[in-house]
This record gives structure tokens, sequence and C-alpha cells, in this order.
């Protein structure tokens, strides 16, 4: 099983490395409890920062899409089929649209909105 | 008389074999490989220019050349002087200089080699890589029979060295003997585990072919540890039973064959060369 990325894409790096093992694993290219390359290996093999495949492999293991055991590796989660499904992404988006329409209706200007957000966010 | 003439059967062979033999048969494998595949339908292959490769192979033939008279010309003055040692200087001495200096093409050639590997991994401009979703590990290289050899040649070492230690001869070195193998275990290691874990040094190679690569260096590894390990044994043995005499002999015919292993590993033929093709 090969994984291919495109460093013209628009899409970030990490996130084609996350949508990639997610797309693997959904057509059972990759089962649970396979083990996968190290984080080295990959960076490696792709030619790209190991700071990368690590962001990769943090929201994959988040997500419960892949699970590393201290010192034997990193491994397909036995789960992972169903939690590749939730998108959290998507989720957040959906969340965020609906909370900004409450706002707007409630007539607060999008510059308000846009500060309350970014002054969370900096929090 | 007689071992001298051994000795001196030998050096000829390593002389002939690794000063002419192998590089005549590395230069024709390249060359017909290049041949094989020209820059027009295989630009990827030629980070530089052909001329350049071949002004390369050139300097490689003609250094191979000039080591080649000096053997020639070790072996003449051997028989025109009669002498006991090679040069009249320490036989061992001389072997394990000319071994050095036949080495010297090669390890140019390796170094070559890097570099034009960096040329064509700064030559890359694909925007798509790909990478196998397989972990690499040393064990997935490693066949029963090489664990074996590894495992049983340095055993029977370790077992002489102890034996030794137990019935020493005169100017025996004890467990300070095992130190020269450790370093050669971990070399070979160090360099087992850069293949397998560092960094893809060929951009365009198939995962097929860098495993056939990995597998090539693990064997000669291997086997390279087994000849020292060998040689080290009889070395201590030839010692202690007084027949030191044959030692330059063992050393020639040593060096020949870690030559043999190294060569071995040298296959052009079965890779594949069109993801050098222009995409």
């Amino acid at each position: 099983m090969q994984i291919v990325i495109n460093t013209e894409a628009s899409s970030p790096l990490f996130a084609q490395l996350v949508e990639q093992i997610k797309q693997a694993i959904k057509a059972k290219k990759i089962k649970a409890g396979d083990g996968l390359p190290s984080i080295r290996q990959l960076a490696n093999d792709l030619d790209i920062n190991n700071k990368t495949v690590a962001k990769a492999y943090k929201l994959l293991e988040r997500d419960r899409v892949i699970e590393t055991k201290s010192y034997r590796g990193t491994f397909v989660h036995p789960d992972a089929i169903k939690n590749c499904e939730v998108d959290l992404t998507n989720w957040t988006s959906k969340k965020l649209e609906n909370m900004i329409k409450e706002l707007r209706k409630s007539n607060v200007t999008d510059s308000e909105i846009r500060i309350a957000f970014a002054e969370l966010m900096n929090q | 008389m007689w071992t001298n003439n051994l000795l001196y059967l030998a050096f000829f062979m390593q002389v002939i074999f690794i000063s002419w033999y192998m590089p005549r048969v590395l230069i024709e494998q390249s060359k017909k490989t290049l041949d094989k595949h020209p820059e027009k339908q295989y630009p990827k292959l030629y980070p530089i220019s052909r001329d350049a490769i071949d002004m390369g192979i050139n300097n490689f033939k003609n250094i191979n050349r000039v080591i080649l008279l000096i053997g020639i010309y070790i072996i003449a003055f051997g028989a025109y002087s009669q002498s006991e040692e090679m040069l009249n200087v320490d036989s061992s001495a001389i072997l394990i200089g000319f071994f050095l200096l036949q080495y010297v093409p090669f390890m140019i050639m390796e170094f070559t080699g890097f570099k034009f590997l960096k040329l064509m991994r700064l030559a890359n401009k694909q925007s798509i890589r790909k990478a196998d979703l397989k972990p690499r590990k040393l064990i997935n290289y490693f066949a029963p029979l090489y664990l074996s050899i590894l495992i049983i040649s340095n055993l029977v070492f370790i077992g002489v060295v102890e034996y030794f230690v137990r019935h020493p001869f005169e100017h025996f070195g004890g467990y300070f003997n095992l130190v020269g193998l450790v370093f050669i275990d971990v070399f070979m290691f160090s360099i087992i585990a850069w293949n397998i874990y560092g960094k893809t040094k060929n951009p365009h190679l198939s995962t097929k072919d860098q495993t056939v690569q990995i597998e090539k260096i693990v064997k000669v590894s291997v086997l390279t540890i087994m000849m020292v390990s060998v040689f080290v044994t009889l070395e201590l043995i030839m010692s202690a039973t007084g027949t030191r005499y044959l030692m330059d002999t063992l050393m020639s015919v040593y060096f020949l064959l870690l030559a043999f292993i190294g060569m071995s590993a040298y296959r052009l033929d079965n890779l594949n060369f069109e993801v050098y093709r222009e995409s």
C-alpha cells in the first residue's frame, strides 16, 4: 500500500497524510492492528519534515484511528474504520456556522464576532 | 620458499581480481546500462551529462590501471630479488597498504555515487511523492540463514578467544581480541540501519528495488562480518600453532574474498529503470 502526496496541492501536507491514511483504512488496504511506518521513515521517504508527519499522526491518534504502543511502533486502531467516519473539522465547522447564525440574528456585526473569536482563541 | 610462492600467487590473484577484473566488470555493466537507457528517453537518470559520467568512468579505469601496474611491479620485484619479504619491507604492511590503495578508486566511486544521487534529488522537481505505508524493520531483511551465519561466526570467535584465555600463548591479547570484532559488528549494523531507516538516497527508486538493495547490503554486511570473524579466528589459531608464516597468504586471500563479496552485490540488470523515464 502506497501513500501519495502532492507538495503543490492547496491542502496542507499533514491533512493529505491524514486523509490518505484514513482512505487506506476505509478501503481496507490496511487493517486494524497493522503496523505503520515510523514518523522518521515516512518523513524520509516522502522527503518532508518529521514534524509534518508527527502532526498527522497526532491527529490520527486523537481521532483513535491509529495508536502508538511505546517502543513497538504505531498501529491501526482496532476501531479505526468506525472512527474514520468521525470528521472533527466538519463537526467544528457546523457548530461554528450555527453559532454565527445565532449571533447575526442578535444583530452582532461580523467584525464584533471576529474580534471576540480572536480574543477567545488567544486566551 | 613454497610459502613465498604461495604468497605471490595469492597476491597476484588479489592484484588481478581487484584492480583489473572487478573494474572491468563494473565499467562494462555501467556502460551497458547507460547505453540501454539513453539520456533522451531516461532524463531522470542523468543529473549530469553522459560525457561527464564517461569522464568519471575513464578516471576510475585509469586509477585502477596505475594500481595494477604497482601490483605487477611488486610481484616482479619479488621474482627478481627473491626476497623473503615483499619490496624488502614487512610483507603484511605491503599487503595491507596495497589493499587500501586498491580500495581507493572504489571509495572514490562510492563518494561520486553519493554526489550523483544528491544531484538527482536536487534535479527532482516532481511534486508527487510516494511512500510505502509499511514499517521497515531490521528483522524483515534478515533471512534466517544470515542470522545463523552471524551468530555462529561471532560465537566461534568468542569460543576460540575463551579457549586461548584459558590456554594462552605468547603475546596473546586476551579479551582485547573481541574489540575488533565488536567494532566491525557495530560498523556493519550502522550501515544496515542507515540504509533501512535513513533518508531515501535515490528519489526515483521503486519500493521493490529499494527492498532488493537493502537486502543486498544486509547480505554483504553479514558476509563481511563472517569473513572478518573467520580471519581473526584463523589468525589466533595460526599464532598459537606457530604457523604464522602463512598469515600473509591468508591475508591476501581474505582481501580477495572481501572484494568478491562486495562485487557480488553489484548488479544493475535487475533494477527497474522505467522510473527514470520522462513522465
